[in-house]
């Protein structure tokens, strides 16, 4: 023990508890202020402002309320919002499983700088390419449609599909597909039936990665959509309006974006944790 | 079933930089099992990747029965591969994996395909094991299922590569008797990759040992073990290796001596033995190199066991084998191993005196081709030929 003590350098409870302490630090800092949205969603206007904050207090359901009954409802951001997402998690995935599978299969001449241009493209601010986009989405007649949003959503996911993806199916052997292909399969079926089941972990790690960032998204939401493909961000930015802000449709909208993600989280984090470790570590 | 012919063939990689076979051309007959043996990098891999189809060559043809294949994708030859690391797929159970090919290559109904997964399990002694996922086999019985896997497609070939060589060594050896049976049973014509002499020599109908690419001979195995085309092949085929000497061949006394040349320890009068050496493209000035196998050389504690010519040396190292034991001492500056009964164990440091019967001699010119192989019907005549007078510590008696 002190032996040990001494070569870490610090005393026993420290050690001990350390790691717990900055933890539960990390946790309320990210967590408090979630806290204080979801419990401000159900408290009045007058109470929501009150200082030192009250724990204990009549909610009131009135905002949600609102939100789906009221006037301007949430209901269809909500369902651009799952479109985009879902269309982004599709073309995300279905690009980045076949771009990773090419950077890891092909025998190409300078795939290493082929791969760094991709991923590169992530590397530029979102504002940067926002604006040349929004001409060219004139120019297309993109603007405000589910598809452009997409499109933009994809771009921005797809570098880091395609290396993810890359990274999975440089895990399953070579000899797996020649095998396939000795008994019988077609290039694309050894694909298909052996090495595809194979990545199935990575592809849905790609994907909710996807929907996180398509989720989240604000800024092309923003730019690239007006009234019928409006997304959940952009309801909850419409609240602070030139008469005031609606702090109670605010924070109930916030809770409304959050939680499909945190159920969502909760539910595939396991494959999550393993699909993107899979990637990282050899049997 | 069918055979295989290479005719010139060669692959080079990276823009021909790396020339991994080079004008190859072999001929496998039909039902034959053919092993193909070398040092890691020669090309063994490459030359059956190429039959399979994975990789194309850059010269030659390679035909399947009387089909030129060069231009087909591999499921399209109808041969079935054992990879080093089984290569089962990890997400199917081993009735699925049996059954992967059957289900891709052919129209058989679910209840026939199920029924050869079924025969070909029972001839494996797996049957208990169809249910299972591969990676919760031993690497014997994966071992196993990679071979179901071929062996249920009745292919033309089968093509194995290195598929022993994650075994342990008990294990090796009971897979190799039974591949050896199975190949026999089901008379399919059969390419064995191995880097392993002894697998090579136990199984193979004939061997074909190839070196940097190129083939260096193909043969049966006792007559690349007798008579190996050269000083590589002599090398490596056999185990423990052959011993050699560099050698000169000097006139003394009116007889061809050969006379080491790193040091005067070690000289061989290829007359004394009364053997004529009429034919022997040998002479006067050469150098060569003299081989021994380590069965071949005859030691004794005493030097008047000897007749005619011996040396004396001294005993490095006795590994004692169980069944015989291997003596090592220094010949020339090299180390030479002789195989002699476990009764024969000196002790490091003790002097010895050997010999080896003229006959039991291997001669390789210049360039490393040989002139002369050893001339025993069976190794165990090498025994009877030497001096006959018995005596304690003889050789392999
Ligand atoms: N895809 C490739 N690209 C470049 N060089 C290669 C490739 N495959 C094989 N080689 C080279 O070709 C040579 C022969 O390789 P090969 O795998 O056939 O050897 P091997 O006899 O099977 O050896 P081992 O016993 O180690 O398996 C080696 O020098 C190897 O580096
Ligand atoms: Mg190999």
């Amino acid at each position: 023990m002190s032996k040990s003590t001494a070569s870490s350098g610090l005393p026993g409870p420290v050690r001990r508890y350390g790691p717990y302490a900055f933890l539960g630090v990390v946790a309320i800092w990210t967590l408090l202020p979630l806290f204080w949205m979801a419990i401000s969603s159900l408290k009045i206007r007058r109470s929501m402002f009150e200082f030192p904050p009250t724990i204990f207090f009549d909610p009131t359901l009135q905002y949600y309320v609102d939100m789906f009954m009221g006037s301007n409802p949430v209901t269809p951001f909500l369902i651009n919002s799952i479109i985009v997402a879902l269309g982004t998690a599709v073309l995300s995935v279905s690009l980045g499983t076949v771009g990773g599978y090419g950077l890891s299969r092909l025998d190409l001449r300078g795939k290493k700088h082929l791969a760094f241009w991709i991923i590169s493209t992530r590397m530029a601010p979102i504002v940067v390419v926002v604006i040349p986009l929004f001409y060219l989405y004139s120019y297309l007649n993109l603007l405000n449609t589910h598809l452009g949003l997409i499109i933009a959503h994809t771009t921005f996911n797809l570098p880091f599909a395609i290396w993810l993806m890359r990274s999975f199916f440089d895990e399953v052997p070579e000899a797996l597909e020649e095998a396939a292909r000795i008994d019988g399969a077609t290039k694309w079926e050894a694909f298909r039936k052996v090495s595809l089941p194979l990545v199935w972990p990575g592809m849905g790690a790609t994907a909710i990665i996807a929907i996180v960032f398509s989720w989240n998204d604000f800024i092309f939401a923003l730019i690239f959509t007006s009234n019928a493909t409006q997304t959940m961000p952009i309801a909850a930015s419409q609240l602070v309006t030139q008469t005031g802000t609606l702090w109670g449709r605010v924070m109930a909208t916030g809770v409304v974006i959050l939680l499909p993600m945190v159920t969502f989280g909760v539910i595939v984090k396991r494959h999550l944790v393993s699909g993107l470790t899979m990637g990282a570590v050899k049997e | 079933m069918a055979q295989i012919a290479l005719n010139h063939v060669s692959k080079a990689f990276n823009n021909g930089s790396i020339v991994a076979v080079n004008d190859l051309s072999l001929e496998i007959e039909d039902e034959e099992f053919l092993v193909l043996v070398g040092p890691s990098g020669c090309g063994k891999s490459t030359t059956l990747r190429m039959i399979a189809g994975l990789e194309d060559p850059t010269g030659g043809d390679i035909s399947i029965g009387t089909t030129r294949v060069n231009n087909l994708e591999p499921r399209e030859r109808d041969i079935a591969m054992v990879f080093q690391n089984y290569a089962l797929y990890p997400h199917m159970n081993v009735r699925e994996n049996i059954g992967f090919g059957l289900r891709l290559s052919t129209d058989l109904s679910d209840a026939d395909i199920e029924e050869r997964v079924e025969d070909v399990a029972s001839l494996l002694e797996i049957g208990e094991l169809l249910d299972k996922k591969p990676k919760s086999l031993s690497g014997g019985q994966q071992q196993r299922v990679a071979l179901g896997r071929a062996i249920v497609r009745d292919p033309e070939a089968f093509l194995f590569d290195e598929p022993l060589s994650n075994l342990d060594a008990k294990l090796r050896k009971q897979m190799r008797t039974e591949i050896s049976r199975i190949q026999e049973q089901l008379g399919v014509t059969s390419i064995y990759v191995t880097h392993d002499q002894e697998e090579a020599m136990t199984m193979g109908d004939r061997i074909a040992v190839m070196n940097d690419g190129t083939l260096q001979q193909i043969g049966e195995p006792n007559e690349v073990y007798n008579h190996p085309a050269n000083q590589f092949v002599a090398g490596f085929i056999g185990s423990p290796s052959m011993n050699t000497v560099e050698a000169e061949a000097v006139r003394r006394d009116g007889q061809t001596v050969l006379e080491s040349v790193t040091s005067d320890a070690f000289t061989y009068d290829l007359d004394a033995t009364g053997d004529t050496n009429a034919d022997l493209p040998i002479e006067v000035g050469d150098r060569v190199t003299v081989g021994v196998r380590p069965e071949d050389v005859v030691l004794r504690a005493e030097a008047a066991a000897f007749e005619g010519q011996h040396h004396t040396t001294t005993v490095d190292v006795v590994e004692p084998l169980g069944s015989d034991n291997l003596l090592y001492f220094d010949v020339g500056s090299r180390t030479w191993t002789a195989r002699v009964s476990p009764g024969f164990e000196p002790e490091s440091g003790t002097s010895v005196h050997f010999s080896f019967p003229r006959k039991a001699l291997y001669i390789f010119d210049e360039e490393g081709t040989t002139v002369e192989s050893r001339n025993l019907a069976d190794p165990a005549e090498a025994r009877q030929v030497t001096h006959g007078d018995g005596g304690d510590g003889v050789v392999n008696t």
